[in-house]
């Protein structure tokens, strides 16, 4: 008789007495166990989701402000004063570099023409050359 | 009730249709885990996270396919995991080879004793990738198509391995037979090398 045919004659066991109340013990403590990993997945999910809020409103106040206040440097006198504050940039290897921005205010009252009869146009006046062209005589 | 509608109570939480699938169940899981590990503690405990996981898992189970496939599968899947946990493990304490033996690992048939020991020896030599098919065909009776489905594989695969877990049985029982000694817990590998 080959060996694959004396496995079905093999002695079959059966299930221990106790085993339904083993399962139903460790049914109860998969249970629990699940119930608190529900939960501890919902607090968890809560905190993240309140820590991703907060950095949020930390990246708004504290970085994109300064960042659009570098783009300010022709806005009005009164703004100045609250643009000069310092802030920082992250530099590649990982160090910060601080400076203050320097904002040049310009008065362009005094470009205005006379002539001009249109009141708010700004004539933005170049020097070109100091030179004065003269006439060629032969 | 027939099993699909058990199994359709359970994954609403029903505890007694569970309880029923267990009544049919336990069993067949306990002997099939127990001809694959050869350890009736090991098996016990095997087979009741077996039902724990068919209690939690419920809803993941597709009626496609017999409800004893499923389960078997589960069976499968933990004893495979088990069986790769104590190939990794390299030191044995003395007092679990003495439950070894206490708790019955040999049961001795009265007409030929070491002939049953023999082919349990061989058995567990098998590589689980053979010895889970043999054990499915040859003694809990599934056919080759349900036993694809129950480790997912191909049929051919399945084919293929059963006639090689047979061959390597075989070679074994003919060894012991000659009087040859097993080498010390020498495992047949997936090729069906020692």
């Amino acid at each position: 008789m080959e060996g694959h045919e004396l496995l079905g004659k093999m002695n079959r066991v059966k299930a221990p007495a106790d085993f339904d109340e083993r399962v139903f013990a460790k049914l109860g403590e998969a249970k629990a166990a699940h119930a608190r990993r529900k939960a501890a997945f919902r607090y968890a999910f809560a905190g993240s989701a309140a820590v991703l809020f907060v950095g949020i409103v930390l990246l708004n106040v504290f970085v994109l402000n300064t960042t659009s206040s570098r783009t300010l440097a022709g806005k009005g006198k009164s703004d100045a004063p609250a643009n000069q504050a310092s802030f920082s940039d992250r530099l590649g290897d990982g160090g910060v570099r601080t400076y203050l921005p320097v904002l040049e205010t310009v008065d362009y009252s005094n470009e205005y023409r006379n002539v001009s009869n249109q009141p708010r146009t700004v004539y933005i006046l170049e020097q070109v050359s100091e030179v004065r062209p003269t006439e060629i005589k032969y | 009730m027939d099993e699909q509608a058990l199994i359709r109570r359970v994954q609403d939480g029903d505890e007694q249709a569970f309880a029923q699938i267990m009544a049919l169940y336990k069993d067949r899981i306990v002997n099939y885990l127990y001809q694959f590990t050869g350890d009736y503690q090991k098996a016990a405990e095997l087979a009741q996270e077996t039902f724990v996981r068919i209690y939690f898992k419920a809803d993941k189970y597709r009626p496609i396919a017999p409800l004893s496939s499923w389960i078997y599968t589960i069976a499968s899947n933990l004893a495979k995991t088990e069986a790769k946990k104590a190939r990794r493990m390299t030191t044995v304490s003395i007092e679990d080879v003495v439950n070894h033996y206490s708790a019955g690992t040999y049961y001795e048939d009265p007409a030929d004793p070491g002939l049953i020991r023999n082919l349990r020896e061989a058995l567990e030599m098998l590589h689980p990738r053979y010895r889970i098919p043999v054990v499915l065909k040859d003694m809990e009776g599934f056919s080759q198509e349900e036993i694809a489905r129950i480790i997912r594989r191909p049929v051919g695969t399945v084919k293929a391995r059963i006639s090689r877990g047979r061959e390597q049985l075989k070679k074994q029982l003919e060894k012991a037979l000659e009087g040859k000694a097993y080498p010390a817990k020498q495992e047949v590998n997936e090729h069906g090398r020692a």
